[in-house]
C-alpha cells in the first residue's frame, strides 16, 4: 500500500542520493520537518516494500526499483507544475503546491498526455514517458555506460557548482546523446562521443553526469 | 574612410585562427588541437573602401563556462563587440556553435555566423543554408577557410551588415522564463539586450555580474537558489538544456547526414586511442618521429657544412684582409664562422624538428597522446595536457610556456613550466647535444645526456607534487578528426618559428664575435675570464675560455655553441680538437639543464611572476653546475 506520505519520503531520499550513495536519517528528518523516531518506523516499511534497503547506522539508499519510483513521481511533478503553469496560466508557487499533491495520483498515461499538450522537449529523459523505460538502465553515471550504448544524459550531479559549469561548458547537457569510443586505461580518461564530436573525459568528471542508457 | 571592427569568436578548433589568417592574410600559429590562440590576434584589411580590424578571440565552447578563456571572451564582447561578431562554426559540427550564437545573439550583440570547414562538411551532410537564416534571421555564410570559399562573399556580408532586430529567442522553461521577466526592469546596461543580461544573471556570470544594480544580483541569486530548491538542479544546466534542445531541433532541421560508413580517420583515431592499439602506436610515433629526426639532422648538417665551405670558401676573410688587414681577416673569419654556425645548427636541428613538430601538430595526433599519457603525468601531479607544451617546449620554451595556458591549474602550469625549463632540452639545446656532444663526443654522450633529462623531469615532478599544495584539476579535451597535415601550413610555421634564429641570434653572433676580436687583440680576454676559472676548469674541468659560451648561452642557448666554434678558430684549431670528448659531454650536460634564455625568463617572469623565475633560474643554475661537476670527476677517474 503506497501511500502519498510513503512516496514523500521516496522523494526526499531521491534529493538527497540522487539515485547514488546513502542518505542520512536525520537529514530526512529534517527535510520532512518530523522527529527522527518516525522516520525510523516509515523507512522500515519502505525497507519491506522492497523500495530501499536501510541500514541502521550507515543510512538510506534506494533499490533500482525504489529510484524508478522516485523518479517517476518527480517527473510527474514536473509536468503537472508545468501544465499548470503553461497551459492554465497558474502562479507559479500555487502550481507547485497543486503539483505536489497530484504526482501521487496521476497516472502514467494521463501525465504522457499531459507532456504532450505542453509540447516539451526535455522530457525524453523523464520517467514517465515510457513504461518501456523501465527495462533499461535509468540513470547510471556515465563513466560506467558500457562502450558502444548509446545514452540520453539525464541530469548532472555535484556539489561544486564550478565543475558543473564546466562540464555544461563542454555541452554535457540533459537531453544530448552521448556514447562512450574508447576507455583508454583502467582509470584514465575516456572518450566519449557528444554531439559530433570527440571529447576525452577524466573518470571524476565523467562520473558526475547521469545517464539514461538504451534511449 | 570607414572603419569598422569585427570579431571572431567561436568553439575551440572550429577554425577561426585559419580564418583569420584568410581574411587578413596575417599569419597566426594553426594546430589541429584546441587552445593553439593564448593572445589576441589583431589585424586590419581595406575593401570597397572599408577599413576592417578583425579581432581573434580565444577559443570558447561557450559563454557559459567560468575558465580564463570564456571570462577573456565575455568581457571582450560585453564591453565592446565592434560593429559585428562572427561566430565561427565548424559546419560538420553545428550544435554546440549554435549555443554560442544563441548566447552572444541574447545580449543583443550583433552576429553573423561562419559555416566554416564547408567544404569538409558537405562530403558528410546537406545543410540547408537558407533554410537556417530564415530561423535564425542573422546573416549564416558557408565559408572554407582553408580553400578560400566564400570568405570573399563573408567579408561583403561584414560590410554591408546593419543591425536588425530579429525575433530569434530560446525559450526557456517557465520558471526560469518568469524569472527573466522579473529581472528585467532591474537591468540598465549600456549596449547589451536586458534579456540577455538577465539570463547570464541567473547563471551568476561573474563578467555579467558588476554590471547591474545589487538588487538584480540579489534578486537573481535568490531565484537561481530558489530554482535549485524547488527542481532539484541547477538553473545553469537547465538552461543550458533549453538551448541545447533548441540547437538539436534547428540542426535537425536544416542537417541530414548523408554518409553513415565510417570513415578510414574515424577508425583509426578510434584505434588511436584504444589501449591495446594506442600504446604501440604512440611508441612508435615516438620512436619514428626522434630516429628520423636524428638521422635526417646528421645527414643535412654535413651537407650544408660542406655546402657552405665549398661556396663561401676563404672569400670573406680575403675579404676582411683586404679592407683592414690582420683585424679585419680576424672579424671577417668571425663572422664567417658565425654564418656557418646559425647555417649548421638552425637548418638540421631547429628547422626539422619544427617540421616534425608541425606535421604532429597538425594531423591532430597530439590530443590522442595526451589521453594516452595521462596515466604516466599523473605521477608527476600533472595530467595529460602537460605533453603537448613539454612537446612544443622540444622546440622553443617561450611558446612552451605560452601554451600551459590551458592548463587550469596554477599550479600544474608551475611544475610542466619549470620541467620544461629544466629538463626539456629546446631545439637549440638539442643542437648542442646532438650537433656537439653527440658528433664529438660520440652517441652515447649524447644518450647519456637524454637519460640525466629523463631522470630529471621524473624528479623534479616527483619533489614539485609532493611539496606543492594539491589542487584537483581534471581532463577534458576535444578531439579534433585526423587530418592530412597541410605542408602549406607547416611552411609557413616553420619560418614563423625559425626567423628568429636568422633575425637576432645572428646578427647577435657577429656582434659577439667582433667583440671577442677586439677583447683578445687588447689582451682583455684573460681578465674576463680568470674570475671563472673556478668554475669552468676545476669544477667542470672545461678550457677556461668556456665561460663566453656559457655567458652567451644566457642570451640564446645556440649561441653558446656558435661561441664555440668562433673560439675552437681562434684558437686555430678544428672544434673537434678544441675539447676532449669527456669536455663535450660535460659541455652538453651543463648546457641542457643550463639557467633559462632572457626570453624564456621574461616569459616566466610575466606568467608566474618574479620569485618563482629567480627560484627556477638559480635552481637549474646550480643543479647544472653540480651534475656537470659530478660527471667530471667520475669521468677523470674513469
Amino acid at each position: 500500500m503506497a501511500t502519498g506520505n510513503r512516496e514523500d519520503y521516496l522523494l526526499r531520499i531521491l534529493r538527497l542520493t540522487d539515485g547514488e550513495g546513502v542518505a542520512k536519517t536525520t537529514d530526512i528528518a529534517a527535510l520532512m520537518n518530523v522527529s527522527a523516531a518516525s522516520v525510523t518506523e516509515m523507512l522500515r516499511a519502505l525497507a519491506e516494500d522492497g523500495s530501499i534497503v536501510y541500514e541502521k547506522y550507515k543510512g538510506v539508499s534506494l533499490t533500482p526499483e525504489g529510484l524508478i519510483q522516485a523518479r517517476r513521481l518527480r517527473d510527474k511533478h514536473q509536468i503537472a507544475e508545468r501544465f499548470l503553469m503553461d497551459i492554465l496560466d497558474k502562479e507559479q508557487g500555487a502550481a507547485h503546491e497543486e503539483a505536489c499533491r497530484m504526482e501521487h495520483i496521476l497516472s502514467d498515461e494521463s501525465a504522457k498526455n499531459m507532456c504532450r499538450i505542453i509540447g516539451a522537449s526535455d522530457v525524453s529523459a523523464c520517467e514517465v514517458c515510457g513504461t518501456e523505460c523501465i527495462k533499461k538502465i535509468s540513470g547510471v553515471q556515465m563513466n560506467r555506460l558500457p562502450p558502444g550504448t548509446p545514452g540520453k544524459i539525464s541530469h548532472l550531479k555535484c556539489d561544486d557548482p564550478e565543475k558543473i559549469k564546466k562540464l555544461v561548458s563542454i555541452g554535457f547537457v540533459p537531453g544530448r546523446s552521448v556514447s562512450l569510443v574508447n576507455r583508454t586505461s583502467n582509470n584514465g580518461p575516456m572518450i566519449f562521443h557528444l554531439g559530433e564530436s570527440n571529447i576525452a573525459l577524466d573518470q571524476d568528471l565523467a562520473s558526475l553526469v547521469f545517464v539514461d542508457a538504451g534511449t | 574612410m570607414r572603419e569598422m571592427q569585427v570579431t571572431l569568436i567561436g568553439q575551440p578548433n572550429a577554425g577561426k585562427s585559419s580564418l583569420f589568417t584568410r581574411l587578413t592574410g596575417v599569419g597566426v600559429i594553426i594546430s589541429n588541437y584546441a587552445g593553439t590562440t593564448v593572445e589576441f590576434e589583431e589585424a586590419t584589411i581595406t575593401r570597397n573602401g572599408v577599413n576592417i580590424h578583425v579581432h581573434d578571440l580565444p577559443g570558447t565552447h561557450s559563454l557559459s563556462g567560468n575558465s580564463d578563456d570564456e571570462k577573456v571572451v565575455m568581457k571582450a564582447l560585453t564591453e565592446d563587440a565592434g560593429d559585428v561578431v562572427i561566430v565561427v562554426a565548424d559546419a560538420s559540427n553545428i550544435e554546440g556553435s549554435m549555443v554560442l550564437c544563441f548566447e552572444t545573439m541574447e545580449l543583443g550583440i550583433p552576429v553573423i555566423l561562419a559555416l566554416n570547414k564547408m567544404d569538409a562538411a558537405v562530403k558528410k551532410f546537406d545543410t540547408d543554408v537558407d533554410k537556417l537564416r530564415d530561423i535564425l534571421k542573422i546573416p549564416v555564410m558557408p565559408v572554407s577557410a582553408r580553400s578560400a570559399m566564400g570568405v570573399d562573399e563573408l567579408l561583403d556580408e561584414v560590410i554591408r551588415y546593419e543591425k536588425k532586430e530579429t525575433d530569434f529567442k530560446v525559450r526557456y522553461d517557465s520558471h526560469a522564463e518568469a524569472y527573466i521577466k522579473e529581472l528585467i526592469p532591474m537591468i540598465f546596461v549600456n549596449g547589451l539586450d536586458e534579456r540577455g543580461v538577465a539570463v547570464k544573471l541567473l547563471e551568476k556570470d561573474a563578467t555579467i555580474s558588476p554590471l547591474v544594480s545589487d538588487e538584480a544580483k540579489d534578486a537573481a541569486e535568490r531565484m537561481a537558489s530558489e530554482f535549485e530548491t524547488t527542481h532539484g538542479e541547477s538553473i545553469n544546466v537547465h538552461i543550458a538544456r533549453d538551448r541545447y534542445g533548441q540547437a538539436g531541433i534547428i540542426k535537425n532541421e536544416v542537417q541530414r547526414k548523408t554518409v553513415r560508413e565510417r570513415s578510414f580517420s574515424e577508425k583509426l583515431s578510434d584505434a588511436a586511442t584504444a589501449p591495446a592499439t594506442g600504446i604501440p602506436l604512440l611508441i612508435a610515433v615516438l620512436f619514428i618521429t626522434f630516429s628520423s629526426f636524428i638521422l635526417i639532422s646528421g645527414v643535412l648538417e654535413s651537407l650544408i657544412s660542406e655546402a657552405y665551405r665549398s661556396l663561401a670558401g676563404d672569400s670573406l676573410s680575403s675579404f676582411g684582409e683586404e679592407i683592414g688587414g690582420e683585424i679585419g681577416k680576424a672579424v671577417m673569419e668571425g663572422v664567417d664562422k658565425s654564418i656557418e654556425a646559425i647555417l649548421t645548427l638552425v637548418i638540421p636541428f631547429i628547422m626539422l624538428f619544427y617540421v616534425i613538430l608541425g606535421i604532429l601538430e597538425d594531423s591532430g595526433y597530439m590530443p590522442r597522446a595526451v589521453v594516452l599519457l595521462d596515466r604516466v603525468m599523473h605521477r608527476l601531479g600533472l595530467h595529460g595536457g602537460a605533453f603537448i607544451p613539454m612537446m612544443v617546449g622540444i622546440g622553443c620554451n617561450v611558446p612552451a610556456i605560452m601554451a600551459t595556458r590551458v592548463i587550469a591549474s596554477k599550479r600544474e602550469r608551475l611544475i610542466v613550466s619549470t620541467l620544461i625549463v629544466m629538463a626539456v632540452p629546446c631545439s637549440a639545446q638539442l643542437a648542442i647535444i646532438l650537433g656537439a656532444t653527440g658528433k664529438y663526443a660520440g652517441v652515447l654522450a649524447a644518450f647519456s645526456i637524454f637519460l640525466v633529462l629523463l631522470v630529471m623531469i621524473f624528479a623534479i615532478g616527483i619533489l614539485m607534487n609532493r611539496w606543492m599544495k594539491y589542487e584537483p584539476s581534471s581532463l577534458a579535451m576535444e578531439m579534433p578528426d585526423l587530418s592530412m597535415p597541410s605542408a602549406r601550413n607547416v611552411a609557413f610555421k616553420t619560418w614563423d618559428r625559425c626567423k628568429d634564429f636568422f633575425m637576432i641570434a645572428f646578427p647577435l653572433l657577429v656582434v659577439g664575435s667582433i667583440v671577442l676580436e677586439i677583447l683578445l687583440q687588447f689582451g682583455l680576454l684573460d681578465v674576463l675570464i680568470e674570475p671563472f676559472s673556478f668554475i669552468t676548469v676545476t669544477m667542470l674541468g672545461l678550457p677556461g675560455v668556456v665561460i663566453i659560451a656559457f655567458i652567451m648561452g644566457i642570451l640564446r642557448k645556440e649561441m653558446a655553441v656558435g661561441m664555440l666554434m668562433i673560439l675552437a678558430m681562434q684558437g686555430g684549431v678544428p672544434l673537434a680538437d678544441f675539447m676532449t670528448g669527456d669536455q663535450f659531454l660535460v659541455f652538453g650536460l651543463v648546457m641542457a639543464i643550463y639557467i633559462p634564455c632572457l626570453a624564456t625568463m621574461a616569459v616566466l617572469w610575466r606568467e608566474f611572476g618574479i620569485k618563482n623565475t629567480a627560484l627556477i633560474s638559480g635552481t637549474s643554475l646550480i643543479v647544472a653546475l653540480l651534475i656537470g661537476t659530478a660527471f667530471n670527476a667520475v669521468l677523470s677517474v674513469i
